[in-house]
């Protein structure tokens, strides 16, 4: 657990930082309470407090790395994924981007049977519709092409 | 009692009953639907209710609410996905049991403690609701502080393997919490001129974003490697004397969500991080919590449910809604011409006996569906991985737009689960940034308001006996495990 | 193997990337609403969306469903309420204002549209967006418990100038309608008042009626039930003239303390370049449901009051609560620009 602490330590501190940082221009208005910047201080001095406890048991830690980083590379496509879809969703609306995602992401892990390819986007599509749009009356984006 | 009587024989009509069973079952959906919550449930079905009559239209809505209560917790045990917050802190445990093969245990305890937590919940609204009405009025800005304080203080008992790393997560969430307008002075802070970030970032899509997207990322790396997670569901049912082991927690439990629900401001997701922690405290074999132990589920559930019954305490009697959800229930009783308050009872008694009823007979309905129901909900575990993970990516996205039909809530919730796969990856605990996120705002406003009422005076805090023995209690709480665990412990 | 699907898996990835590149020319930035190009002879010919920039369950949703249900009677076409919470109104708001100019989408906008640029939060203001109706209308009302040592509002006065500073008044935040209201009675009288913020009006008649707090200055319809149960008594309403949830309570100027009126409100209002004909024809619409029993019940029974403008004068009123905020937040070190 070498890398993680010393990784999630140094982001903790430079998290704790910044929002120290910012908090200096916050203004004391003239009231009986502790003003805008007491608490959020509080909690950046805590960060960074965590931050290098986090740092020195990473530094001080010789065991082995036993976590293989390699499939991480699967989980970030997924994320692009994802975030593409999440990108298009304003422009193609929702439905569209939805079937074309899950199919996007059934043929990424491997699924390759017909069937599964079609009815799988197309039910999700159509489950959306009913529960959130027709009972629940949620109003799903329809994009701005199709307007 | 003959006001009782009269209550069950109101209710006994087939349109009462059609429509209360109706509302439990859209609840359970709306509630297992992530983004959707109860509030959203109630305040949808309400114009319906406006051309019902009273007992119609209020069982309606209580049933919906009740429901949706209990429908977060199916998605949390099964997929790691809270429906709703009360939810946030069934997954500690909820999720391990399914990994394990438990689900249908779980969710059995899970059904169990709702409609017992519910039940009990309804019977002290019944018994001593006005007497314990005044107490819910004396929870003023140094009460509230002081209990949010003790919420805060559990982190140190959900934080998992280190302390440190779960003490970070949790001011990581309050430091979240802070952003938006500054609660008493009303200052933009951390908003970098976004009109979206004002008003502070919505937990919920944080919560989804953490708990399921990142799951699902993580997932979609389990299908590439071979170390296939194989969920397997266990025929094995609930075992009586598991249950009677469980039944000092549940009860427990209960007791907590009620006095949480009467508390103006406190809810069921603050109630179940609570009776979680308290399931721990007083058990003797520690170790099991947060790897699926049975308590781990039952405590937070019986108190989430148990809520219900306690919000409508100071709703029924003072007239005062403790949260959205009874405000939306307030608005619909004034519609229908029932003013709540302490008239009420008097002048229009049969009708609230009848909604007593109508409110018991939910919780018997929730245990009904509930029962009749996990085989069919432990259905979804037979999904393959490679198909459910998508589906639920999808939920993740449509469950945030559909909160507020805001589109920067999936990009929150989005960002929320890269940031909780890496947590994942770093064995950093994610509910502790939920315990934040939910405490932070309370934490703030009410610490400041004290001050802003004695203006400016400290004493506040150790003057008022309700504020001094919260505070010990979070104290206490707080640092029980830096004495019984290492603080520097090694990986 | 696993190399070509992560080739296909990119592939759809610059695709989808291809897709937001060719409509990058589209500003709008959330386009959920169903609106079009209708033609504006047979306006409406579809659904209209009517966005309520408060999350559901709220005071605001609750009359814009119950509108929206009457509306629809009187245009033929169904009315569906979007909420779009988030910044003080501002999030929803703003994409009314944004949304496309056809009258198919409207949005019930709330007091604080002529108030959020002097607050600091957004740079919306009234002048961004076309009125067509005002509705509802609430005016502040000072609020004590009813074993209070004052019964009236001068009373009240005597009381505060004796104990300067002492008297804790609770308000919905610090800068909303409320507290506005309580600073500029404090002003007018020449007292001194604790202002304690709360979030929203609801917990601060909460505290009121716990004791934690000696007063509030919010609409009559939050205090109603406490009213009704014989808690809480209210002293004065901000308002030019009585109020019908509360026709015995007295307004500040009939209890001796000349006051502008301080009140929230909700109207209708449709993004600037709506053509004028489908102006008209929301307005009419509009007007005629407020004035259906159905709704009327729904608003007294909720102790909301109902004040009907034209969209001409619904624009004077909003530029003159514009010019006075201005001014009071100038007054009184709000916001932060």
């Amino acid at each position: 657990m070498k890398v993680p602490h010393i990784t999630s330590g140094i982001i903790s501190i430079c998290l704790g930082g910044l929002f120290y940082y910012l908090t200096l221009d916050f203004p004391k208005l003239n009231t009986a309470d502790t003003g805008a910047a007491f608490l959020p201080r509080i909690y950046c001095g805590l960060l960074i407090l965590f931050g290098i406890i986090l740092l020195i048991q990473g530094i001080r830690d010789h065991s082995k790395n036993e976590e293989s980083s390699q499939t991480v590379r699967y989980a970030l496509i997924s994320m692009v994924i994802v975030l593409a879809y999440i990108l298009v969703i304003p422009y193609i609306g929702f439905y569209v981007s939805t079937a074309l995602t899950i199919f996007s992401l059934l043929f990424f892990s491997k699924v390759r049977k017909a069937v599964t390819l079609v009815s799988v986007p197309l039910g999700a599509v159509l489950f959306v519709f009913l529960v959130f749009e027709k009972l629940l009356k949620v109003s799903i984006p329809m994009g701005s092409l199709f307007l | 009692m003959s006001l009782l009587m009269e209550g069950i024989v109101n209710i006994l009509h087939w349109d009462v009953l059609l429509f209360l069973t109706f509302g439990t079952l859209l609840g359970i959906i709306i509630g297992s639907l992530p983004g959707l919550t109860s509030t959203m449930g109630v305040a949808l079905m309400l114009p319906l209710t406006f051309g019902m009559d009273a007992v119609t239209g209020i069982l309606l809505l209580i049933g919906v609410y009740f429901g949706s209560v209990y429908g977060g917790s199916l998605t949390a045990i099964l997929i790691n996905t809270p429906g709703t917050p009360a939810s946030a802190a069934t997954v500690i445990d909820g999720y391990p049991l399914t990994q394990k093969g438990k689900a249908q245990k779980a969710l059995t305890v899970s059904t169990l403690s709702c409609a017992i937590g519910g039940l009990v919940s309804v019977i002290v609204l019944i018994l001593v609701a006005p007497q314990l009405a005044n107490f819910a009025l004396k929870f003023s800005a140094p009460e509230s502080f002081a209990l949010a304080l003790f919420g805060l203080s559990i982190v140190s008992s959900i934080a998992g393997d280190s302390l440190v790393k779960g003490l970070m997560a949790g001011t990581l969430g309050l430091l979240i919490a802070s952003i938006g307008l500054d609660p008493i002075g009303g200052f933009p802070r951390f908003t970098f001129g976004m009109s979206e970030l004002s008003s502070g970032i919505n937990f919920i899509p944080i919560m989804i974003g953490l708990f399921a997207a990142s799951e699902a990322f993580k997932s979609m790396e389990d299908i590439f490697t071979e170390n296939k997670v194989k969920v397997t569901i266990d025929k094995v049912k609930l075992k009586w004397l598991e249950f009677k082991g469980l039944i000092g927690t549940i009860l427990r439990s209960a007791g907590i969500g009620t006095f949480t629900g009467m508390v103006p401001g406190a809810g069921a997701d603050i109630a179940a991080f609570v009776a979680y922690n308290e399931a721990k405290r007083f058990a003797k074999n520690k170790e099991e919590f947060g790897k699926g132990d049975l308590r781990g589920v039952a405590a937070p559930e019986a108190a989430g449910n148990s809520v219900t019954g306690g919000a409508m305490i100071p709703l029924l009697t003072l007239g005062i809604p403790g949260d959205a959800v009874t405000a939306v229930l307030l608005g619909a009783l004034m519609v229908q011409g029932l003013q709540p308050g302490p008239m009420l009872f008097e002048s229009n008694g049969p009708i609230v006996y009848t909604l007593f009823v109508g409110m018991l007979l939910a919780n018997v309905l929730l245990l009904v569906f509930g029962l009749l129901g996990i085989r069919l909900f432990t259905k979804v575990l037979l999904i393959p991985q490679t198909i459910l993970t998508p589906l639920i990516l999808m939920l993740c996205v449509v469950g945030a737009y559909s909160l507020g039909n805001n589109y920067f809530d999936i990009v929150v919730m989005f960002i929320a689960g890269v940031v909780g796969y890496f947590f994942k990856r770093f064995k950093i605990p994610a509910s502790p940034v939920i315990l934040g996120l939910i405490l932070g705002p309370m934490l703030e406003s009410n610490f400041r308001r004290a001050l802003v009422m004695s203006q400016g005076d400290l004493s506040i805090f150790y003057t008022r006996p309700i504020t001094v023995v919260l505070l010990v209690i979070a104290v206490i709480t707080l640092f029980t495990p830096l004495f019984s665990k290492k603080l520097f412990k090694k990986s | 193997m696993k190399k070509s699907m992560k080739c296909i898996g990119l592939f759809i990835v610059s695709v989808l990337m291809l897709a937001i590149a060719g409509c990058g020319n589209d500003k709008s930035e959330n386009a959920s609403d169903s609106a079009g190009s209708g033609d504006k002879t047979d306006f409406p010919s579809k659904a209209i969306t009517m966005i309520s920039p408060t999350s559901a369950g709220g005071g605001t949703d609750a009359t814009a469903r119950a509108l929206a249900a009457d509306v629809e009677k009187h245009l033929g076409q169904s009315i569906g309420v979007v909420n779009k919470p988030g910044g003080s109104g501002s999030v929803g708001m703003t994409e009314g204002a944004n949304a496309k100019p056809d009258g198919y989408t409207v949005t019930m906008v709330i007091a604080e549209l002529t108030m959020l640029e002097h607050m600091g939060v957004s740079t919306l203001n009234q002048d961004q967006m076309k009125a067509v109706a005002m509705i509802n209308l609430d005016p502040a009302a000072l609020t004590v418990p009813a074993d209070a040592p004052y019964d009236t509002l001068e009373e009240f006065i005597d009381y505060a100038k004796e104990h300067p500073g002492e008297l804790q008044v609770g308000n919905a935040g610090t800068g909303s309608i409320w507290h506005v209201a309580a600073e500029s009675l404090a002003k007018n009288a020449d007292i001194e008042l604790n202002h304690v913020p709360f979030e929203g009006a609801a917990p601060a008649v909460t505290a009121l009626v716990g004791g934690h707090v000696d007063a509030v200055t919010v609409s009559p319809a939050e205090v109603k039930t406490q009213l009704d149960a014989g808690n809480l008594k209210t002293l004065a309403i901000m308002s030019d003239k009585r109020s019908d949830i509360i026709p015995d309570v007295p307004t500040f100027t009939e209890a001796g303390l000349e006051s502008e009126t301080i009140a929230t409100w909700r109207g209708i209002t449709v993004p600037n370049d709506t053509p004028d004909e489908i102006v008209t024809i929301l307005q009419d619409a509009f007007l005629k449901a407020a004035d259906e029993e159905g709704f009327k019940k729904f608003m007294s029974s909720n102790g909301l009051g109902i004040e009907l403008k034209k969209a001409d004068e619904f624009n004077a009123f909003m530029d003159e609560n514009y010019d006075y905020y201005k001014e009071m937040f100038a007054e009184l070190g709000l916001g932060n620009k």
